[in-house]
C-alpha cells in the first residue's frame, strides 16, 4: 500500500482513530506472512500490486510465467521415462518387416504418460529421447538394419548396412533432442532385412538390453 | 469433435496421420485437454504451413515421409551393394593370394635347401 507523508499537524498526545488502526492492519494484511498460509507457499504481485499467494505445487513441478505473462504459476509434471523389455520377442523382422518395439515394464514414469510401447508429449518442448534396442537370432542372410525413434514431428534414424552373416546378435542405441508438441507420441521400431524369414528376436531382460528413456528438457 | 478441414490440413503438414493423431490425443488426455492441444499445434504451424503451400509444390508431411523413407532405403540398399562389392573383390583377392601360396611340400623342400639340411 503506498504510505502519506507523516501528519505533521498532529498535536502530542493526538489520538488514534480507527481509521489510523485500519490503514495500518490494512499494511500489515499486505505482508507475504499475510498472505500465506502453508510451507511452500509464495506470494507474488497482482495487477493491483497487491500480494496474491502461490499455493506450494506438487513434486517434479516448477514455477512458470503464466501464459499472459501476469503471474507465475506451477507447470505440469516434468516427463521423465525408462521402460524395458523384460521377455525376448521372437520372430520380429528379418525379412523387411518393421516392428515396434515392446516395452513391457516401466523403471520410472514421473508424469504418468508412457504407455503402450509409447510416450505422449504432455507439454510442447524439447526432449531428449533414447532409444537401446538389442536383437538376436538375425537371420544368416540379412544385410541392413535400420532402428528409429519415430516422433509424430520427424522420424530418427540410423541405418546399418552389413555383410550377410556378419552379426547373429547387434546392440543399437540411438539418442536425439527432439521437438515435440503436447499431444505427440514417441515409439521405436526396427527392421531388419534380407534375410529369409522375419525370424530375428528383439532381446528382452531386466539388465535393460532394450530399453527406451526420455525426460523434457525444463 | 471432428477435425476442420483447416485444422486436418495443418496437422498434415507435421504429421503422418492426422486423424490418428487427435484420436490418440483424445483417447489419452479426453476431448477438452485434446481440442486445446490441436488448437495450440495448429496455431504453431499454421504459419509455416501457409508459406510451404505458397512456394507450390507443396507435400504434406505424409508425402514427404515416404520419399524420406524410399531415399533413406535406396541409400542403404546402395551401402549394402557397395559392401557386397568391396566383399566380394576382397574374396576374389584372398582367393589369389591363395592361388600362390606354395603347398606344405614346396615349403618343407625350400626350407631344406636353405638350411642345407636332407629329406
Amino acid at each position: 500500500m503506498p504510505y502519506t507523508a507523516p501528519n505533521n499537524a498532529r498535536a502530542t498526545a493526538y489520538l488514534v482513530t480507527a481509521a489510523n488502526w485500519n490503514e495500518l492492519a490494512s499494511d500489515i494484511l499486505e505482508s507475504m506472512v499475510a498472505k500465506v498460509t502453508a510451507a511452500g507457499d509464495i506470494a507474488q504481485a497482482t495487477a493491483a500490486n497487491a500480494l496474491a499467494r502461490l499455493a506450494i505445487g506438487t513434486p517434479f513441478r516448477a514455477p512458470r510465467v503464466n501464459a499472459a505473462a501476469t503471474a507465475l504459476e506451477y507447470g505440469a509434471t516434468f516427463s521423465a521415462f525408462l521402460a524395458y523389455n523384460s521377455v525376448d520377442d521372437v520372430n520380429q523382422t528379418g525379412n523387411g518387416a518393421v516392428a515396434t518395439v515392446d516395452f513391457n515394464t516401466e523403471v520410472i514414469d514421473q508424469a504418468a504418460d508412457f504407455a503402450s510401447d509409447a510416450f505422449t508429449c504432455r507439454v510442447t518442448n524439447p526432449h531428449v529421447l533414447s532409444m537401446h534396442v538389442q536383437v538376436a537370432s538375425i537371420p544368416a542372410g540379412a544385410t541392413s538394419m535400420s532402428f528409429t525413434i519415430t516422433t509424430s514431428n520427424r522420424t530418427y534414424r540410423k541405418a546399418i548396412a552389413m555383410v550377410a552373416g556378419t552379426f547373429g546378435t547387434f546392440t543399437a542405441s540411438l539418442s536425439h533432442l527432439v521437438d515435440m508438441d503436447a499431444g505427440d507420441t514417441a515409439t521405436v521400431t526396427v527392421a531388419i532385412s534380407g534375410g529369409a524369414g522375419n525370424t530375428a528376436t528383439i532381446s528382452g531382460d531386466s539388465d535393460l538390453r532394450t530399453a527406451f528413456s526420455g525426460f523434457i528438457v525444463a | 469433435m471432428a477435425l476442420t478441414t483447416e485444422q486436418r490440413e495443418v496437422l498434415a503438414h507435421v504429421v503422418v496421420d492426422p486423424d490418428a493423431w487427435f484420436s490418440h490425443a483424445v483417447a489419452t488426455f479426453g476431448a477438452e485437454k485434446a481440442a486445446e492441444f490441436l488448437e495450440a499445434k495448429v496455431a504453431r504451424w499454421g504459419p509455416d504451413y501457409e508459406v510451404k503451400k505458397a512456394a507450390g509444390g507443396y507435400k504434406d508431411r505424409a508425402a514427404r515421409q515416404a520419399e524420406e523413407d524410399a531415399a533413406a532405403a535406396a541409400k542403404l540398399a546402395a551401402e549394402v551393394a557397395a559392401l557386397a562389392e568391396q566383399q566380394a573383390a576382397r574374396v576374389a583377392d584372398i582367393a589369389l593370394v591363395l592361388d600362390v601360396m606354395p603347398t606344405r611340400a614346396t615349403k618343407d623342400a625350400l626350407a631344406r635347401l636353405i638350411t642345407g639340411q636332407s629329406a
